[in-house]
């Protein structure tokens, strides 16, 4: 009886053992965000950071929100060969499994459309980012000089 | 023989170094071989007087063509801007930091001074009729197309994003792309200052 149960027990934690190991799906962490201090009441911003995938699968960013601003955009900065910079709405920013994707100057950044108030230095913007598989995640971005 | 050889090492480096020294200063910016007039403009400055560009001739003026609803190239090249002035320190006045709008519609000379004094005191921000605005750009080879946008700032202006700097005697005299570190600006700008200061 006693030997029974020890068996059917190492049986169980067999095939929960073979159970694993199963896809972890994408892992989603934002590091180094900051904004941009900005020049004016009406005016616009930027946020900045890096996405970090560490999962085994790729996810999508498909758009962010502040109670900062009016409306939080994903843009992207382009220059041509003679030096003419673009600025283009962007969806759907890939993030590839164990990659990331850098927001920086020039390029990709969130764009803060109408602040409701200037951001100074050492001021907070709460941005959420939405992610196709991880969801939103929510940062606490820090506004400081570039 | 080690004593032999001691006086040879110092003198090749002693060479070296001075060689080194005569190497004449390599401009970080993008050089013009020979350096044109920078053609004169007079524009609206954002205090609603009128500037032109010959007024401040004995200084060294750096020209941005940019608007202020644009959240990423413009204030990151204003940023540089505050930099170099500050670094410049005493002789920050020896320079003028002109920022001239691609998008006269909504930036009022208002505006326009608002968000240049919030980088520096000393930015000069420029507009004027769409005419005025056009012939500068057309001097100085300046692209600036507004493009519609699915987006809550409505339009955008696509524009060129190079730094021109024009000498203390009005020759334009190099250019820099975006992204081109403060540093390397304030460095040219400190050898020009020089060149400036060994004429006199």
């Amino acid at each position: 009886m006693w030997k029974k149960s020890i068996v059917l027990s190492l049986v169980v934690i067999l095939l929960l053992a073979g159970c694993t190991p199963r896809a972890k799906g994408p892992e989603i962490t934002i590091q180094d965000a900051w904004a941009r201090p900005s020049a004016g009441a009406d005016m616009n911003g930027a946020i900045y950071f890096r996405i970090m995938n560490d999962g085994d699968e790729t996810d999508t960013l498909l758009g962010a929100e502040t109670p900062s601003a009016q409306a939080a955009e994903v843009h992207e900065s382009m220059a041509d060969d003679n030096g003419v910079m673009s600025m283009k709405p962007r969806e759907n920013i890939e993030i590839p499994a164990g990659g990331e994707v850098e927001f920086k100057p020039g390029g990709l950044h969130i764009m803060l459309v109408d602040l409701k108030k200037p951001l100074a230095v050492g001021d907070e913007v709460t941005l959420t980012l939405r992610f196709e598989k991880a969801g939103e995640i929510v940062q606490t971005v820090k506004v400081r000089e570039p | 023989m080690k004593d032999a050889i001691r006086p040879i090492v110092f003198g090749g480096m002693l060479m070296l170094f001075l060689l080194a020294s005569c190497q004449p200063y390599q401009f970080k910016g993008t050089f013009y071989e020979d350096p044109p007039e920078a053609a004169d403009f007079e524009l609206t400055s954002a205090d609603g007087g009128r500037l032109r560009l010959s007024e401040l001739e004995g200084k060294i003026v750096l020209l941005f063509f940019g608007f202020t609803s644009c959240p990423d190239v413009c204030p990151a090249t204003l940023g540089i801007a505050k930099r170099i002035i500050e670094e410049l320190g005493d002789k920050s006045g020896r320079l003028a930091f002109l920022f001239i709008t691609v998008d006269p519609e909504r930036d009022t000379p208002e505006k326009l001074n608002t968000y240049v004094q919030n980088f520096h005191e000393s930015i000069i921000g420029l507009t004027g009729s769409e005419e005025e605005l056009s012939s500068v750009r057309e001097d100085y080879g300046i692209c600036a197309a507004k493009v519609p946008l699915k987006s809550g700032i409505g339009y955008t202006v696509d524009h060129t994003a190079r730094v021109y700097l024009i000498d203390n005697e009005r020759r334009l005299r190099l250019t820099y792309a975006f992204g081109t570190p403060y540093e390397d600006i304030l460095q040219d700008i400190k050898q020009i200052l020089k060149e400036i200061d060994a004429e006199n």
